[in-house]
């Protein structure tokens, strides 16, 4: 039997100004060498009890509050807990304060006044451990997000350390800079180093040995990663994030079809449907309530586990149409002559990056018309070219050659500027626009820009917070900074929603969003996709893409590869040029049905296979 | 001025304590004499110092280019304003010789000024100088002064430039395709303009030094404490050499 290494008896912990307890009592042991997840929605004090862990933060109180020995109720332990407990935080960016890789990752050691003899050879040691070598001159600004993390964790660990908590470290990475640091922390577990993993992603979780939910600064469960899953009802009240192998599980059970057990990966998935589902009775992970009779729509949150009926009663308040859409409106208030979606057409369009006086080709020939009311999906991986074609589209950049048309008219044309105004742009992380000391205030700034009279900026607002889920009345004098990551987000959406554009593109709109606000993001652009607005989504989520768009563009190293509908059988092949076929078309395959066929929700998928 | 010029050549090798304290002694000893066989000297020098470097003078070309109508500037006031007889006259402007020559001096003086102060910036990363004047100024601790510490917030500062420009690109042209215009109407209006694109900077900045100083704390940074470095300073005979050099120049200079 292991000791414990973390011990905490009833801390409690509240910012200043709140007027609630971030930690409430909190209760929790880590054993030496264990791997722990720690879960819960925003606000549930996931991070908070990160920096109790680390020495960086004082609890307001607690019975016992020690981590590698040290008491962090006092002043000196604290500072003790520094040195033994590292504390890996989500943002690569704001981590790194070094001019080069090498120098950031001694960054630690000199704080600690190693000699540099030491400090060298301790910083070689971690740099090819997490392969940095070759990177060790470069500058943080060039690195990737993954790059950017591991270098951050490798300096985190170049301190020697008992302890390592991770504080939702790939929340804000792509999907291959995620896999990247996963694989890192993979091999620190396997180093036998003791992990606290702090996420909202299910299959992180599937790292851990124990998990730990928090909810409102308290445990609400504390168990096994297979007892986790085996709670439903717990899973979707966290607003965890699954991958789609746990999504279909859940709609299939919805619909009296348990499997076996979660699955989190395809393989587990065929394997459970496979095998014929929750014959045996030992493994009885769902007990499917009367709910489960409930309508094809019906979210699977409409399941209550058998543990939830035993639970308090606020707990069983899993609204229909799932937990996240009870942030949104259910039915939109319709805007009566939303106006129609624009059609668009690139032809020969080209176009050059001027670096240091060297064109560098950024678009080449790309050719490719969108019908109006169209929903697009433009895949490519980092670097193909999408930013740039979008801010093309927009006439943010002039192409060196070739035409854009927008609803037929070419960009040098009257009328032109008219129509480039009727296009919105959602660029990267959009809540960086947000400037105005109220939501609303910030929604009317484009439609004011326009010169619109008063009461038709106040629609236009009203209607644009509607959609995105943030009802004007609620929302409209809150401050933006106020508002969650995923809240300021859709806000921004708002605010170019409301200059009422005919067709939207969007870069990279889901990047860095917890699962939650990614659920919610991907139902308002359904919903407007639905309205009639022309939608061009930039992504290299291609799950994301396939649910909510028909037709596809392939962008690879500036051209364009495939253009068409997409999965259909005279269409572009799911897995065209650099694309990695849809999790969903590939389970069809696995499962030996027409791939052409393929759903395109977890719903749908359960409903065909039920 | 002119920019860091990655290289493995002498000069770059060299302690930028040395380098600092070597140019700012040329410097000023360059401004101590007028006669052009003096400037001469100092002249050699630079391009001296340049040739070793092994700096491309493409590259110094580019940085210098620039301060060239600074220089073009200087000349010309002094060739119109300065006193002398005036060997020819157009209205008040007046030309002489004295004036040439006073010019050409001053002109040149400059450039050579420029060129010796290059050789600092273009062989010695920010980050190093900023180190170097950290050390230089450790007697001003006795004032309490924090050089180290200003040293390095003058390294964050550095390493987050290009980040802020990234942001600051993409604010802006977000706020663009919502309509902002930042390039008409009078100052004030366009002053006005950049209020949605200052606000959201100075946020970002905000929470990033917020996130930051945790992320420090984090990895046992204490304001303060001493600390050791990764690549100490280190003098090396040749940095004597350097300094013993450049005394010799600035010897020879003052006799000529």
């Amino acid at each position: 039997m292991t000791a414990d290494i973390v011990t905490f008896e009833k801390v409690h912990f509240r910012y200043p100004g709140a007027d609630r307890d971030a930690l409430a009592g909190l209760d929790l042991r880590v054993a030496e060498g264990e791997t722990l997840a720690v879960i819960g929605p925003n606000g549930s004090g996931k991070s908070t009890l990160a920096r109790l862990l680390g020495g960086l933060a004082r609890p307001a109180a607690g019975r016992l509050a020690v981590a590698c020995g040290c008491d962090v109720l006092t002043p000196a332990g604290r500072l003790a807990a520094r040195r033994e407990v590292g504390v890996l935080f989500q943002n690569p960016e704001n981590q790194l304060v070094a001019e080069h890789v090498e120098e950031d990752v001694a960054f630690g050691l000199e704080n600690l006044g190693w000699a540099p003899a030491a400090i060298r050879e301790r910083t070689d040691k971690m740099l090819a451990w997490f392969d940095l070598v070759e990177l060790r001159r470069r500058e943080p600004h060039l690195l990737s997000g993954g790059q950017k993390q591991r270098t951050a964790l490798a300096g985190v660990l170049a301190i020697p350390r008992r302890v390592l908590v991770l504080d939702e470290p790939t929340a804000m990475l792509d999907a291959d800079g995620r896999d990247d640091v996963l694989d890192s922390v993979r091999r620190l577990r396997a180093g036998g180093l003791t992990l606290i993993i702090v996420t909202q992603e299910m299959d992180e979780v599937g790292i851990a040995d124990r998990v730990v939910a928090l909810e409102q600064g308290s445990v609400e469960f504390d168990g096994p990663c297979e007892e986790l899953f085996a709670r439903a009802d717990l899973v979707r009240r966290l607003r965890l994030g699954l991958p789609l192998a746990g999504e279909v599980a859940l709609a299939l059970a919805a619909r009296g079809r348990a499997l076996g057990r979660l699955p989190l990966t395809l393989d587990d998935l065929a394997a459970e449907y496979e095998a014929g589902g929750a014959a045996k009775g030992d493994q009885l992970w769902l007990a499917v309530g009367a709910e489960a009779e409930a309508p094809a729509s019906a979210e699977p949150s409409a399941l209550v586990g058998e543990a939830a009926r035993e639970s308090r009663p606020r707990e069983s308040s899993a609204a229909p149409g799932g937990p996240w859409a009870a942030s949104l409106p259910v039915e939109p208030s319709a805007t009566p002559g939303s106006p129609p979606g624009m059609s668009l057409r690139c032809e020969g369009v080209s176009f050059s990056y001027d670096e240091g006086g060297r064109p560098v080709p950024a678009l080449q020939d790309v050719s490719f018309t969108v019908e109006a009311g169209a929903s697009v999906a433009l895949l490519g991986p980092s670097g193909s070219g999408k930013s740039t074609l979008v801010q093309l589209v927009r006439g943010l950049l002039d192409p060196a050659a070739g035409r854009i048309e927008l609803d037929g008219v070419e960009r040098r044309e009257p009328g032109a500027p008219q129509r480039q105004r009727e296009v919105g742009v959602v660029f990267q992380t959009p809540e960086l626009q947000l400037f105005a000391a109220s939501a609303a205030q910030d929604v009317a700034f484009g439609p004011r820009r326009l010169g619109w009279p008063d009461d038709v900026v106040g629609a236009a607002v009203e209607a644009a917070m509607d959609v995105v889920g943030l009802p004007l009345a609620d929302f409209g004098e809150r401050h933006p900074y106020s508002l969650s990551g995923g809240e300021q987000r859709r806000l921004a959406l708002a605010g170019v929603l409301a200059m009422r554009p005919r067709a939207l593109l969007l870069d990279e709109p889901f990047v860095s969003l917890d699962p939650a606000s990614r659920r919610d993001l991907a139902a308002v652009l359904a919903r407007l996709g639905e309205r009639g607005t022309t939608i061009v989504l930039a992504t290299h989520d291609t799950d994301v893409a396939w649910s909510l768009c028909r037709e596809v563009l392939v962008l690879d190293r500036g051209r364009l590869v495939a253009a068409g509908e997409w999965g259909a059988a005279d269409g572009v092949a799911v897995d065209a040029g650099p694309l990695r076929a849809p999790f969903l078309v590939e389970l069809w395959r696995r499962l030996g049905r027409d791939a052409a066929e393929a759903p395109r929700t977890a719903a749908q998928a359960a409903e065909a296979l039920a | 001025m002119t920019q860091y010029y990655p290289g493995d050549s002498a000069l770059h090798r060299a302690d930028p304590r040395a380098k600092f304290v070597a140019v700012t002694a040329l410097a000023v000893a360059l401004f101590t004499r007028d006669s052009f066989a003096a400037l001469a000297v100092y002249a050699a020098t630079g391009a001296a110092a340049f040739a070793v470097s092994r700096v491309p003078v493409r590259w110094v070309w580019r940085g210098l280019r620039p301060v060239l109508w600074l220089i073009g500037l200087t000349f010309f006031a002094q060739v119109l304003f300065a006193p002398g007889e005036p060997f020819f006259a157009l209205g008040p402007f007046e030309l002489s010789w004295e004036g040439l020559r006073l010019a050409g001096f001053l002109s040149v003086r400059l450039v050579v000024l420029i060129l010796i102060g290059s050789v600092l910036t273009l062989t010695t990363p920010p980050v190093a100088l900023t180190d170097a004047l950290a050390w230089l100024g450790r007697p001003l601790r006795r004032l309490r002064v924090p050089s180290d510490e200003l040293a390095l917030m003058v390294t964050i500062a550095l390493r987050f430039i290009p980040t802020l420009l990234v942001e600051l690109d993409t604010i802006m042209r977000a706020q663009r395709a919502r309509g902002a215009d930042f390039s008409s109407g009078g100052p004030l209006r366009r002053a006005r303009a950049l209020v949605p694109v200052l606000v959201p900077l100075f946020v970002v900045s905000f929470r990033r030094a917020d996130e930051l100083a945790l992320a420090m704390e984090a990895r046992c940074y204490t304001p303060g404490a001493a600390r050791t470095r990764l690549h100490p300073l280190r003098a090396r005979p040749a940095d004597a050499v350097l300094l013993v050099l450049t005394a010799a120049l600035i010897a020879v200079a003052s006799v000529v």
